[in-house]
């Protein structure tokens, strides 16, 4: 197992390199560059955005630059620092990590209490009016875009009932009060969970659907086993398997963050600060962004077929 | 069963407490009675005032923290602040400036003329690369005459000298902590995280796009009367409202129309102020393109532009009609004695007729091989610029001219701004209380030697443009731009479209003096006379 992960890894250097390499091209042959929008319309002299320019090594050729922000990362182990303020990017990241995993972790986890308890009676009761209804459901929240979602909730909940927040992490006052963060964390939360649920409510029905026309649950059937038996004990054991896939892939959304629901709802997340890198046209912030996200999806899939090796016995990796 | 129904009773007292949490919330936080808090879109990336690139870190925060040589008052007319007084010779080319006794930074280190030297010393030179530099650009040379006087030597007379050249563009910084870095590496000085000023107060706290708070400088020579200024960062307008009408936060800066809207339902609770802006809307043209270097074309689109009733939807009747790119606020420069464009697509047509438009088949006019039929580039994500060009275009068409709207990024629109590769752009022009317009509109400031992206150029107006940079004397410089206004009304380099609405809302708990109140972002100049209610 030790040398399959290794063995992982290791293949996984040329692939984060030719992400890298992709990123930086798109984002410095995108129109518009860093000096050119530095402060107010008109307010930079063509030598002071030359003199800038040459700052940042922005004079250079693309490949050029990307050789230098290379060899800082792989000499150094810096990602350089923002275009914007000057601080290293990868302190700008870590201090909005936390309020990103804390929104989509807690939207994984509401995700899944809705999602995992649905799949599991609508794949037990497949074709019923319930599975049926589930899936309509589910299928139409999937299918709306979130930032628009995102304004009918803060209109419905914010706005006109006056129930919730319409952004923000805190009130004025209460930034210490976990309830207080929690109550402005709902609607964000909704958002992402109302369009995320179906998905994974597909997995499990289908799972479940699955599992259940195995001959093992033939056989548990045989020995006179209850229908509630058959589901809980054997059935859903294995149909759960999958769930663990899905839950290391969704490693880099726990990180890179939701980028529209914190946009709507000004949560000073990950996702917001890509936002306003692109914007800002700031090329480290966004390399460490996009590599922290690369860098998540490796781990993420290695991690889930790592666990689904220890969670099934019948799986190895050699 | 029991387990269940413990959980249920846990569950349920769990959504109680978070809705009382709520409502908690909603009615207003506990608030030390000593601080006010003011609300922001959108925060600043540095304390240095030489590399701010946006309202808040370029205006804003330079005027609660730094102090420059002069100011801008209640009047928009420079008043001397770091300064005490200054004189220049019968040239305009040698400029004397007394400085201030006994002003100390917020470290205690006294402020001398060593301050002012090494300030303009790096803002002009090109290596510092600070933004503000091309405001800068007739200054010559500083030198220091013992700790309270410098002297400039100026490359041309500048009557924006005092306005801009001694503003909060050139707010002192000081040398004893500065003046060991080289100018090439000041961008990156933990300074912009750290600053050290005379002003009123000094930074206590700052937490990215979130939270920063100032409290006042020991060593201030302008005491403030407020213990502790909170600036939170909240980019949706629904939040500020909240955070006003609940009472949890004190000033909006910057209301921006909606916000102003919905706050007027809840005032007298919260107070509110709206300015005639320094800002205008406009559409501007690119003369390089065929039809639109046709002044007949352009006074047509103004006379085919329902202005007023975009004035009257979008804002209520609460911003001017513009008359021409001096806003009208600026009572001092404003000429309003100019040729105006009322709502008359019947003359419009007339005139486009007259000038060898013929409406085509497809009812897009067209005069040899050239058609008016235009792209008008919009920054995305403003709704009301949005609505306000789609009527514009409605407007055109029913004259015979085309006009297609294209959204984009800002950084896209302006690469394409700066090549010259659009017909029409729709964008911001002003902001500064001065009529100078030579950086937008003079000949020489094509790019790339400048930021005439249009590239008008004409040389009755280049002549009073310069006429009016070098002229000192106020009377007669105010002729040469009333003189201005009129060529600019006759000659529309650019479509004015509205005034921008300036508005500012502030608590009860806020005491601010509506006379001597500055739109956004001036707002700050007084800071240390700002109290609290009792």
């Amino acid at each position: 197992m030790i040398a399959y992960i290794i063995r992982r890894l290791a293949g996984a250097v040329p692939l984060l390199l030719f992400i890298s390499v992709v990123t930086y091209a798109m984002m410095a042959l995108a129109p518009g560059g860093p000096a050119a929008i530095l402060g107010p319309r008109g307010a930079l002299s063509p030598a002071v955005m030359a003199r800038i320019n040459a700052l940042y090594g922005l004079d250079k050729p693309w490949f050029v630059q990307y050789f230098y922000w290379l060899k800082q990362l792989v000499l150094h182990g810096s990602l350089g620092a923002s275009y914007v303020d000057q601080r290293p990017v990868v302190e700008k990241v870590l201090e909005r990590l936390p309020v990103t995993i804390e929104m989509v972790g807690l939207a994984l986890l509401l995700t899944l209490l809705i999602a995992i308890p649905i799949g599991i009676y609508a794949g037990a009761h497949r074709g019923s009016l319930f599975d049926n209804a589930t899936s309509a459901v589910g299928f139409a929240f999937y299918g709306m875009p979130v930032f628009w979602l995102s304004i009918v909730l803060i209109d419905l909940f914010a706005v006109q009932l006056r129930w919730f927040p319409s952004s923000g992490l805190s009130s004025l006052g209460r930034e210490d009060d976990p309830f207080d963060r929690l109550w402005h964390l709902v609607l964000p939360v909704v958002a992402i969970a109302l369009v995320s649920f179906v998905s994974w409510m597909r997995y499990q029905r289908s799972s479940i659907i699955e599992a259940m026309s195995s001959a093992y649950i033939r056989t548990a059937r045989s020995k006179g086993l209850t229908e509630r038996d058959v589901l809980v004990r054997h059935a859903l054991r294995n149909a759960l398997l999958p769930i663990i896939t899905l839950l290391g892939l969704s490693l880099p959304t726990l990180v890179g963050g939701a980028y529209f629901v914190e946009y709507v709802f000004s949560i000073p997340g990950v996702g917001y600060l890509t936002f306003t890198s692109i914007f800002a046209r700031d090329y480290p912030t966004l390399m460490a962004i996009t590599m922290l996200t690369a860098v998540l999806i490796v781990l993420g899939n290695l991690l889930a077929d790592v666990a689904y090796a220890i969670a099934d016995p019948r799986i190895r990796y050699g | 069963m029991r387990a269940a129904g413990s959980l249920e009773r846990l569950f349920t007292c769990a959504l109680i407490a978070l809705a009382l949490d709520g409502c908690a919330a909603g009615a207003g936080a506990q608030r030390d009675p000593g601080t006010i808090v003011s609300l922001t879109r959108v925060d600043g990336a540095t304390m240095n005032p030489m590399f701010g690139q946006t309202v808040q870190d370029g205006i804003v925060y330079p005027q609660i923290i730094f102090e420059s040589l002069s100011y801008i008052g209640a009047d928009y007319l420079p008043h001397p602040r770091l300064a005490t007084s200054w004189t220049h010779s019968a040239d305009g080319l040698q400029w004397t400036v007394d400085l201030r006794h006994g002003v100390r930074w917020s470290d205690g280190a006294p402020f001398t003329s060593k301050d002012v030297v090494f300030t303009y010393d790096a803002l002009i030179d090109p290596q510092t690369a600070s933004i503000n530099a091309g405001d800068m650009v007739y200054i010559k040379r500083v030198t220091g005459d013992g700790p309270f006087r410098v002297h400039f030597t100026l490359a041309y007379p500048s009557a924006v000298f005092t306005l801009v050249g001694m503003g909060f563009e050139a707010s002192i910084l000081p040398e004893h902590i500065l003046g060991r870095v080289p100018h090439d590496r000041l961008r990156f000085s933990a300074f912009g995280e750290h600053p050290v000023g005379t002003g009123p107060y000094r930074l206590l706290r700052w937490q990215h796009d979130s939270e920063t708070i100032f409290v006042p400088n020991p060593y201030a020579w302008r005491k403030p009367h407020i213990a502790r200024f909170d600036v939170r960062t909240i980019f949706n307008d629904q939040a500020q409202t909240d955070a006003m009408a609940n009472g949890s936060a004190d000033l909006v800066d910057d209301t921006g129309s909606t916000v102003y809207q919905q706050l007027e339902r809840i005032a007298p609770k919260v107070k509110l102020l709206t300015f005639p802006s320094v800002y205008i809307d406009v559409t501007l043209p690119n003369t390089r393109r065929p039809g639109l270097d046709d002044v007949i074309v352009r006074r047509a689109m103004m006379y085919g532009n329902n202005r007023q009733a975009l004035i009257s939807g979008f804002f209520q009747d609460k911003v001017p009609l513009p008359d021409g790119l001096v806003p009208v606020g600026l009572t001092h420069w404003h000429n309003g004695h100019v040729a105006q464009y009322p709502y008359d697509p019947v003359k419009a047509r007339a005139m486009l007729d007259a000038d060898g438009w013929r409406v085509g088949p497809d009812g897009v006019r067209r005069r040899g091989n050239a058609r008016l039929a235009f792209e008008l580039l919009i920054n995305q994500g403003s709704a009301i610029l949005t609505d306000a060009d789609l009527e514009f275009t409605a407007d055109m068409k029913a004259i015979g001219i085309e006009v297609a709207l294209r959204e984009m990024d800002f950084p896209s629109m302006v690469a394409r701004e700066f090549k010259g590769d659009f017909d029409l752009i729709s964008e911001g022009f002003g902001g500064s209380v001065d009529p100078d317009m030579t950086a937008n509109l003079a000949t020489s400031s094509i790019p790339p030697a400048g930021q005439n992206t249009g590239a008008f150029h004409d040389p009755v107006l280049d002549r009073l443009m310069k006429a009016g940079l070098t002229e000192l004397d106020d009377g007669k410089r105010r002729a040469i731009y009333n003189e201005m206004q009129r060529e600019i009304a006759d000659k529309v380099p650019m479509l004015y479209q509205w005034t921008r609405f300036a508005g500012t809302a502030y608590s009860a708990h806020l005491v601010l003096d509506p006379k001597t109140t500055l739109q956004q972002p001036l707002l700050y100049y007084n800071i240390e006379d700002w109290k609290t209610a009792q």
